[in-house]
């Protein structure tokens, strides 16, 4: 892992000072509370339907078990002992008082990490694959530009008073797990002919309400003119986005207004004059972020190989689900599932931090990724510990086997603590849980993304889901849009919307007729996207609203 | 503490000639010699929301540039102070107008080296070279101390 310089470290406590007394100002009357709200933003701090809420940045959702222990104490001295991971790659705590946060930012100051522009219209965190350095289809580990750009980003003098938020995604394997073509700039790392790095961009994707797959502005940029380039971009967009309404403030609407290739000669224009030799002074520092990566990966390179073979259905089910390979053969990525029965999708108490870390400590080095569908992942075990790594988990109910799964969705916090949700998405999980019960032990139903948002703001990322879910609101009752067919990756597809809202006392019935026609439709071992892609919405619209017929309104 | 009050800025306001971008664009020669006849410098009032289309030379007679802000959170001057060091190699002075004194650090490093704040006190920089904006992540450290402003 990348370890803070002590200038990063000052700079931490220095910032949580500063913004201690923009509070006290603020208490006195000293700063409009309009521009109090933006300093607070820039500090993670948000205003929520029952308290304010406190998003801590995991920088490329890459944790060491240091860290994790102290988010477990922050859970447990500020807010109500547990925590919720976001679909990029953060943390959120929902209860605490706004007079804590800076002791709070002191205490995760101490393990190197902060709130700094996790919320507000600024360049937010910095995510990427959750299996970068791991993967076997690697091309190159992106950690390392990861780490450029977040040092570039963080507190960037021009660039902390945007039109909008601003997110970037970097992949660096040849699948993208990261939705890059769904983030303000994605950026994927290639090699060109003579084996040199380089980065393909995307622009101006997003989903929200208007959701925009993003377009490639930039082919083949070398290593020296990639923050130029970047640089650029952001210049065009702070200098040209626009600011007079919020929902058009992103850079897609400004990307698809001009067109892309105007947007390009613009962006070209700025990267002529821009000086590059003070901002390519950080390549000096690559190597040192490179070091800082591959030393940690090389610590398990000679475990020797063995077979797993254990009598148990259990652990061989979590091992089908949950277990990834790894690009050492005698090591294996273990995904541990966040989206328990009866909790909220990526909540996690502190008492099952606590035990992760002890875990990752015991496994891989103490080494916790955070994966943006809200659960976590141990890279790097040692494939004969699997057995042992299975039953730890277990004693933690961090076992569940259903990564991927239909009860693996994602889910915003919707309607219990976010104040423009319109409706309820966390209560929808669990009754999805209790109620999909006997049809999953029935059948094998494989891979199916859900994904939850409760409002068009699309935190959930429902538009990139197998079965995406949107809530809305009729004269004050919740109602849901479901899409089918949407898809991240290089190929990202937006669902496609499968008819009428449906009322929240039918909904979970509907998903499930979605599930039955699925098998009944499937061919052989087809999935339930590989069949939705072959029949097309048609045939699951048909059994929704006609065929097994869900009454579709209030009761 | 890199800023020092301007407690002669008043004085200092007396000898410029504040020209708005538009007027400099029609009638430059004519406020040139204006300026000559009543022996004031030139300074150029800018709107955040202008765009910078012209030449550096048309730069040359001018004194300072004056960046008028249309809101305390418009992102948009600090880009144009950049790119009139960047871009136009601007070397005079640079005035951030309407600003919030938490910003003033990153102000500074965009290319600003005085600033009116909102709250109506005028400060200048003390930072000897403000010709080159530095926002290398190198700078990220060495930003440190000017954000104990506050
Ligand atoms: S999608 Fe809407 S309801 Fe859900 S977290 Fe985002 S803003 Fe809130």
């Amino acid at each position: 892992m990348y370890q803070y310089s002590d200038a990063e470290r000052q700079q931490l406590t220095v910032r949580a000072e500063q913004f201690d007394q923009q509070i006290k100002r603020f208490q006195q009357g000293q700063i409009h509370p309009d521009i109090f709200s933006q300093l607070r933003l820039r500090n993670g701090l948000y205003e929520q339907r029952h308290a304010p809420m406190l998003r801590v940045a995991i920088p490329y959702g890459e944790l060491g078990s240091n860290q994790l222990r102290a988010l477990a104490d922050v859970a447990d001295q500020f807010d109500q002992g547990y925590g919720h991971f976001t679909t990029r790659q953060n943390i959120q705590f929902n209860w605490p008082k706004m007079v804590n946060v800076p002791a709070m930012l002191k205490v995760l100051a101490a393990e190197d990490m902060h709130a700094i522009q996790t919320s507000g219209s600024c360049i937010r965190n910095i995510s990427t694959d959750h299996l970068a350095g791991v993967a076997v289809d690697e091309v190159e580990d992106p950690r390392p530009w990861c780490e450029m750009l977040r040092q570039w980003s963080t507190l960037h003098p021009e660039f902390n008073w945007l039109p909008r938020k601003f997110k970037f995604a970097l992949s660096g394997s040849l699948e993208d797990r990261a939705l890059i073509r769904l983030h303000d700039i994605g950026i994927q790392l290639i090699l060109d002919q003579q084996g040199k790095t380089c980065f393909k961009v995307f622009v101006g994707g997003g989903m929200g309400r208007t959701p925009v797959i993003g377009k490639e502005i930039a082919s083949q940029l070398t290593e020296e003119e990639l923050l130029p380039y970047l640089q650029s971009i952001l210049r065009v967009y702070n200098l040209h986005g626009r600011r007079d309404h919020k929902y058009k403030s992103r850079i897609k609407i400004l990307v698809n207004d001009l067109g892309i290739e105007a947007f390009r000669e613009k962006v070209e224009e700025e990267f002529e004059s821009i000086d590059k030799r003070n901002l390519n002074e950080s390549l000096a520092y690559l190597d040192q972020f490179k070091l800082a990566f591959k030393r940690h990966n090389r610590a398990h390179a000679s475990s020797p190989i063995k077979q797993i073979s254990v009598d148990q259905p259990q652990f061989t089910a979590w091992v089908k689900r949950n277990v990834v390979a790894h690009k050492n053969p005698s090591l294996r990525n273990v995904m541990i599932s966040l989206k328990n029965a009866s909790e909220a999708p990526g909540d996690i108490t502190s008492h099952q931090m606590r035990a992760i870390a002890d875990i990752a400590d015991s496994y891989n080095n103490g080494e916790i990724r955070v994966h943006h569908e809200q659960n976590l992942l141990l890279p790097s075990v040692p494939a004969d510990r699997l057995f042992d790594l299975w039953s730890a988990l277990q004693k933690f109910e961090l076992a569940r086997a259903n990564i991927g799964e239909i009860t693996d969705m994602i889910c915003c916090p919707g309607m219990d603590y976010c104040s423009l949700a319109n409706a309820d998405t966390i209560p929808l999980a669990k009754e999805l849980n209790q109620k999909f019960e006997s049809l999953l032990t029935g059948y094998e139903t494989g891979i199916i993304k859900l994904k939850m948002s409760g409002c068009m703001n699309a935190c959930g990322h429902h538009h990139v889901g197998d079965i995406g879910i949107l809530g809305v609101d009729k004269k004050g009752e919740h109602w849901y849009q479901i899409t089918l067919g949407g898809q991240g990756g290089l190929d990202a597809q937006l669902g496609l919307r499968l008819g009428p809202a449906i009322h929240r006392n039918n909904i979970i019935d509907a998903l499930k007729i979605l599930v039955e026609t699925y098998i009944d439709l499937r061919q052989s071992r087809e999935s339930f996207a590989e069949t939705v892609k072959r029949l097309g919405v048609g045939p699951f619209k048909e059994q929704v609203y006609d065929g097994k017929g869900i009454r579709n309104q209030a009761a | 503490m890199t800023m020092k009050e301007d407690t002669d800025d008043a004085l200092a306001e007396l000898k410029l000639l504040k020209v708005p971008l538009y007027e400099w664009l029609e009638r430059r020669e004519e406020l040139i010699s204006e300026a000559v006849v009543r022996k004031l410098k030139l300074a150029l009032v800018v709107s955040s929301d202008d765009e910078l289309r012209f030449s550096p030379d048309d730069l040359n007679e001018i004194e300072m540039v004056i960046i008028e802000f249309t809101s305390l959170i418009d992102g948009r001057g600090f880009s144009l102070a950049v790119m009139l060091r960047e871009k136009f190699h601007f070397r005079g002075g640079i005035r951030a107008v309407n600003v919030l004194e938490d910003n003033v650090a990153y102000l500074e490093e965009c290319g600003f080296d005085s600033f009116e704040l909102d709250s109506g006190k005028v400060f200048s920089s003390c930072v000897q070279d403000i010709a080159v904006p530095n926002h290398s992540p190198i700078g990220f450290a060495q930003r440190l101390n000017r954000l104990k402003f506050n």
